[in-house]
């Protein structure tokens, strides 16, 4: 390659990075609208920990953070802390660690793409880049608060090097750091690191165990042995087997659900609102032929090592999300990301080859122009009007209202949201320390025993806990609940005064404010 | 394939797709429900008023309309799931992929039946989802490549 080739293809890269960046941080604090529960969850533990050096429940810095249950890993909190003591406790900070990782994740498949010499021409390497970058699945995770991203990209750069090794065997120890450091972030990520090593070396054995790498595998033992005594401590406690009760072997037809065009394509299965986009699935319409073909053409190679990776890469990513529920999820399955754009790439590859070159490239930018239209509509325009709910939007405006009325007592009705707590916590900017004091020590004191959530949150001059109908209505207190907490009657009968309503972005009331009779 | 093979396979394939014809509700796939064209209407007072020409054309325009149900129905013919679980049993799965894979190796000695399962895709494209029966007209290209799957089998053993 001359040094004007490299130029070009530098420059190209930076572009690429450029357009990731844009898309990535564009209104990153009102786009997803709202601030999701998760999102909160972290930021204010992050907060805590930042601020007590305990977390929400008083516990000094956990390995997995008990949360709201969930016993997540713990990295992300942990460097969501550090971001907020840089930049502050704004919504917009856990998101940008999310983007930042997607904007990396994106290197290291350009990395891996060359690396693995599947995609032969550069034009199509960096094409597929782009269009891997700006697809709606990394976009979407990409804008999250939370740590999928982060792990991802981690893990990402795990199996780079763990490809890297087959050819040059010091990448052993590195491979394994980083897939190991992947299982501190993430459940998904907790499943996978184990699944890709086994399925490594089970498949490439004869270059792994050779004289000369003996060093090499000793090392990489010895870094995952070292980085993995902090899960090998927790092993015994029911936090660590928190995720595992729900892996069964049942669900392995769910293969055929991932895989199948119409869901990566064209529909997400996804039950769960707050991880789809409007009118798009995980990549864009067009892709489904040059996946066809991709798969294929793996499929037909895969006797050549890098294919046989890539396969098993394909396969493997897939695993922790088929066996750990009955639904689709696109987040658990966000690492397969990786092998499907490789898929596609192989895919286009072979489909521009018999193409006239000029033809292609009028293809290509009328592609490009769909896609970017396809992702602005539905991500920019549609997915704040039609997921907002599923973002847990409002709950701001709630905590400055209660806030404003810091001399009086509040009810929040937590029936349809049990976790609306964490919202208002850290929506109200609540002292950690002061909230570690409310909480049941029993939390404490047992935190890795995976006790089941309290039924009620009291903070500042706030319960959050479903309506006892005749015990709240006898207080002088506000109720708040969504337009099914309070019916009208209900309102006649309890001698509720409404004080005010809250609404959506579309004039539709979302919460309401009550008074009790007492108060009036 | 020989002559008389060829001929029968094209008499039976004209006979799936006149059943598969007959038993398709073919309006229900290109018929708009006024839920569906009230959603439309929402989605393009979402847009901002200086993208509201193309945001007519992308939501609502009743051509664009047209060739998003047909790409529907294509996506719906390349589900997998459409399949498998209520018609085929999962444990079919394997025997059929690999029978696929096989067929498209071999493209050039099956000409025929790839030009005939692409027909199908086609086919079953324009005509949509709602069939009594399923798509009917994908179901001997189904047998043929399990065929296909244990004959290779076979010859490996």
């Amino acid at each position: 390659m001359n040094i004007n080739k490299l130029l070009q293809n530098k420059l190209v890269i930076v572009l690429i990075f450029i357009a990731c960046g844009f898309v990535y941080f564009y209104k990153l604090s009102e786009i997803p609208n709202g601030f999701y529960v998760d999102e909160s969850t972290v930021a204010y533990n992050a907060k805590s920990i930042l601020s007590t050096g305990k977390d929400e429940y008083g516990f000094a810095f956990p390995i997995y953070f008990r949360l709201m249950g969930s016993y997540t890993p713990s990295l992300f909190i942990y460097l969501s802390a550090v971001a907020i003591k840089i930049f502050g406790y704004y919504p917009i900070v856990p998101r940008s660690l999310s983007a930042a990782s997607a904007i990396i994740s994106v290197y290291i498949f350009y990395l891996l793409l060359v690396r693995l010499k599947i995609v032969k021409k550069q034009s199509t390497r960096l094409i597929i880049s782009m269009f891997f970058a700006l697809s709606p699945w990394i976009v979407f995770n990409a804008r999250v608060g939370y740590e999928t991203t982060f792990g991802f990209m981690i893990f990402n750069v795990g199996a780079y090097f763990l490809y890297c090794a087959l050819s040059s065997p010091k990448y052993y120890k590195w491979a394994m750091l980083f897939l190991s450091v992947s299982t501190y972030i993430s459940h998904n990520q907790r499943f996978l690191a184990p699944l890709i090593i086994v399925a490594y070396l089970a498949f490439f054995r004869k270059s792994i165990f050779k004289k000369e790498n003996k060093k090499h595998i000793y090392e990489a033992f010895v870094v995952g042995l070292f980085t993995q005594i902090p899960n090998l401590l927790m092993i015994a406690t029911p936090a660590f087997w928190i995720k595992n009760a729900q892996f069964e072997f049942k669900y392995i037809n769910n293969f055929l659900m991932y895989l199948s065009p119409k869901t990566l394509f064209w529909q997400s299965p996804d039950i769960d609102m707050q991880h789809t986009i409007p009118k798009l699935s995980m990549g864009y319409d067009w892709m489904v032929f040059f996946y066809l073909i991709g798969i294929y053409l793996i499929a037909r190679r895969v006797k050549l090592k890098n294919y046989k990776f890539i396969a098993m890469y394909f396969v493997v990513s897939l695993v922790p999300s088929v066996f750990s529920g009955y639904f689709h999820s696109s987040q658990r399955s966000l690492a397969f990301a990786v092998p499907l754009f490789i898929a596609i790439g192989v895919g286009v590859e072979e489909a521009v080859g018999r193409v006239n070159k000029k033809i292609s490239i009028i293809l290509l930018l009328l592609i490009f122009i769909y896609s970017g239209f396809s992702l602005y509509s539905s991500y920019f325009v549609l997915f704040p009007k039609e997921r907002y709910e599923a973002w847990n939007y409002g709950y701001d405006q709630l905590a400055n209202f209660i806030s404003e009325h810091s001399n009086s007592e509040f009810l929040v009705d937590s029936t349809r949201n049990p976790r609306a707590y964490i919202l208002l916590l850290y929506h109200m900017d609540i002292s950690p320390k002061e909230y570690q004091m409310d909480v049941d020590s029993i939390y404490r004191d047992k935190y890795y025993k995976a006790l089941p959530p309290a039924l009620e949150y009291k903070f500042a001059n706030v319960l959050v806990r479903p309506i006892d109908w005749a015990y709240d209505s006898t207080r002088d207190t506000y109720i708040i609940g969504d337009h099914l907490s309070v019916s009208s009657d209900q309102a006649v009968e309890h001698g509720l005064a409404k004080i005010k309503d809250f609404h959506d972005p579309f004039g539709n009331t979302i919460f309401s404010v009550f008074r009790t009779s007492k108060g009036i | 394939m020989n002559k008389l093979i060829k001929v029968l396979f094209l008499i039976l394939y004209v006979f799936f797709v006149l059943f598969q014809i007959k038993t398709t509700n073919v309006k229900l796939a290109y018929n708009f429900s006024a839920s569906e064209i009230d959603l439309a209407r929402h989605r393009l007072n979402q847009y901002p008023p200086r993208l509201a020409r193309v945001a007519y054309y992308w939501e609502e325009k009743r051509e664009v309309q047209i060739l998003r149900r047909l790409e529907n129905n294509l996506f719906s013919v390349l589900d997998f799931r459409e399949y498998f679980h209520e018609r085929i049993h999962y444990a079919f799965a394997p025997l059929i992929f690999s029978g696929l894979y096989l067929l498209f190796r071999d493209r050039k000695k099956y000409t025929f039946v790839v030009v005939g399962l692409l027909v199908s895709i086609c086919i079953l494209t324009i005509l949509g989802p709602y069939a009594i029966h399923g798509p009917v007209l994908m179901y001997p290209f189904f047998v043929f490549v399990s065929l296909l799957s244990i004959k290779e089998l076979l010859k490996r053993k």
